[in-house]
């Protein structure tokens, strides 16, 4: 498209020097000559109705991990831009700010703390809702084990399981996914064909995320890449702050969690302590009955020898 | 009188157990309902309690808050219908909710009242796989019904989300995987054959000594006229009365009866085997610590003296 509009206005500057120079004649060998790829209609011309453009970045301080998941996300979606690494940390709604600049209304932010807890937040930027997700189990697609392997821009099938309809706050996030990780039809850096499916599916709380390449269409499935659990934190109303509208009872962060099992573990030497003290208090010091007037003529002299 | 500086004390400590649930959760901001006031219990009762006796310094411990719960379902509803892509048709959007018992028809035998254990890694990934697998029939239907294209033809180039290079270095690795597997098959049932055929073997020659020996026997009376017949030269039938013919191995079973001495010998002491790397340790060995004498190998204070400590030493020996 960009080359086609650079063509037309070249064009019509020639035009306009001939016009100047009172060359009227226009000379109809050079009108014709087309190029078959750049002139050939794109084929998402009007087509492309779903624009979803998302933003995948990370902040600093984020691990390897972290940058590989980025790395296979953007891999994996056409639909996807990426941003240098946020340096500041507090100023969430900066994030917003660089989505708009980049002209995308979906923004995925990885954000790392303490050099190895891993947060995701996933949002809909201007408006909102936006989520944040404690991330664990990162599987990457570098990793030998999973054998599959799609086109790198195929849209993906999005499959949920029955536990997103149950509530609103499940129902809100898989629509949040669906506008995220699917690839808009007829993106124009996106190929044909289906070769993959993006599975989320809860468990034990979490929600878990598998990419399988369909190798035979009746259902015959071999594992791609990345693999990873989204634990989720809370949901705000607008994208990155407002009022928020769920908190998951259930999470525990990462802190606490260590912070716990670092205490389960300081009570060792206490406890070890108390059990030899009350060994000590069962013992009796009584021993085998002794008869008093047995001492009766032990005289001091013998027992100091 | 009132000890005022203990009430102070435990009012304080009361309030640090609030400020520990803030530290306790992440650095973002979320609003947190102040809960003090409505816990109630004021300056004026505690300064009550602690003059009755009630209360004491020992007793009070923080109690972490715990968290607000906010589930606000009517803004959760709103902001989806906000959100909601409803001018967009399925092919847009490629989306499939697996319903349970879509799912259960697949694995009647693997899902038992549809709750599996999370931490069978095995178990899990298999109800991921069906779920997906479940999708994919659904969602391959309904665009085979559109019209739409999925299978990729063979002469159809584009680039692969895992490069080629990526892709060989996956195949070297099943490959080694597969070599790795069926050399140790091979190595058992070499190890298996050997053994068989060493104890044949070992059969064979005591059988063969034996013959000898009895030949010898015979030919020893024959000499000496204890017997007339040459009936032992003539090969011995090895056929039993039911007539059929005894394996090597069957004879060797019946021939080796140790005397009992030996055997119980044997059994206290070990006969045979492999005796080479039976003093190398082992992982039940190395795990063995009963042979740990604390007062001989505990560390002893192997930390060289301070710097002043050295020069006075030198300075004492000079």
């Amino acid at each position: 498209m960009a080359v086609q509009r650079k063509r037309k206005s070249k064009m019509s500057r020639k035009a306009k020097v001939r016009k100047l120079n009172g060359e009227n004649k226009v000379e109809n060998e050079e009108e014709q000559v087309t190029n078959e790829l750049t002139d050939m209609p794109t084929v998402s011309k009007k087509r492309w109705t779903n624009k979803q453009r998302v933003l995948i970045f990370t902040s600093r301080g984020i691990t390897y991990k972290g940058r590989h998941l980025v790395k296979d996300l953007r891999n994996l979606m056409p639909h996807t831009k990426t941003d240098v690494k946020m340096d500041r940390k507090s100023d969430l709604l900066m994030v917003n700010e660089i989505a708009e600049i980049k002209n995308c209304n979906k923004c995925v932010f990885l954000v790392g703390k303490k050099k190895r807890d891993v947060y995701m937040w996933v949002s809909n930027v201007p408006h909102g809702p936006s989520a944040l997700f404690h991330m664990e189990y990162l599987n990457m697609m570098d990793e030998l084990k999973f054998t599959g392997n799609c086109l790198t821009s195929s849209r993906p099938i999005l499959s949920f399981d029955e536990n997103f309809d149950t509530t609103p706050h499940m129902q809100l996030l898989k629509e949040l996914f669906i506008q995220v990780f699917g690839t808009p039809n007829f993106h124009p850096k996106s190929q044909p064909f289906v070769d993959h499916v993006f599975n989320f599916s809860q468990r034990d709380g979490k929600i878990w995320f598998r990419n399988y390449q369909i190798v035979e269409e009746n259902g015959d499935l071999v594992e791609i890449g990345p693999r990873f659990t989204m634990t989720l934190a809370r949901i705000l109303s607008g994208s990155f702050g407002g009022p928020v509208l769920y908190i998951n009872p259930d999470y525990k962060s990462p802190n606490l969690i260590r912070h716990l099992q670092g205490k389960k573990g300081s009570t060792k030497y206490v406890d070890k302590q108390a059990a030899i003290t009350r060994r000590r208090m069962e013992k009796t010091d009584k021993t085998f009955a002794t008869d008093e007037t047995d001492l009766l003529f032990t005289t001091s002299t013998e027992t100091k020898t | 009188m009132l000890d005022t500086t203990n009430v102070q004390d435990v009012i304080f400590e009361l309030k640090m157990s609030d400020m520990e649930s803030d530290i306790s959760d992440e650095e973002f901001h979320v609003p947190r309902l102040n809960e003090d006031a409505s816990d109630g219990d004021s300056d004026k009762e505690l300064q009550v309690a602690y003059a009755s006796g009630l209360l004491k310094p020992g007793l009070v411990r923080p109690i972490t808050a715990p968290a607000p719960v906010i589930n606000n379902l009517d803004g959760l509803k709103q902001k989806l219908e906000e959100i909601k892509q409803t001018n967009l048709e399925w092919i847009e959007r490629l989306d499939v909710t697996v319903q349970p018992h879509n799912n259960k028809e697949n694995n009647a035998d693997e899902v038992e009242d549809g709750d599996t254990d999370v931490h069978n890694d095995f178990q899990r990934e298999i109800t991921f796989y069906e779920q997906a697998k479940s999708a994919v029939i659904f969602a391959m239907k309904r665009l085979h019904g559109d019209g739409v294209k999925t299978k990729r033809p063979e002469d159809y180039f584009a680039e692969m989300a895992k490069k080629d290079d990526h892709m060989k270095k996956v195949r070297e690795k099943l490959l080694a995987l597969q070599r790795q597997r069926e050399t140790a098959e091979k190595n058992k049932t070499n190890f298996k054959l050997r053994k068989y055929g060493k104890q044949v073997q070992h059969s064979v020659t005591i059988e063969r000594h034996q013959k000898k020996k009895e030949l010898l026997k015979s030919v020893k009376k024959y000499r000496k006229g204890q017997t007339k017949s040459l009936d032992f030269l003539d090969e011995p039938d090895d056929k039993q009365k039911g007539g059929k013919k005894l394996s090597q191995l069957q004879k060797l079973q019946q021939q080796k009866k140790l005397n009992p001495k030996r055997a119980s010998k044997n059994k206290k002491y070990g006969f045979g085997g492999k005796k080479r790397g039976m003093k190398r340790n082992n992982n039940k060995s190395a795990n063995d610590v009963s042979g740990f004498k604390k007062h001989v190998h505990s560390k002893k204070n192997t930390q060289r003296p301070g710097k002043n400590r050295r020069v006075q030493m030198r300075n004492r020996n000079k």
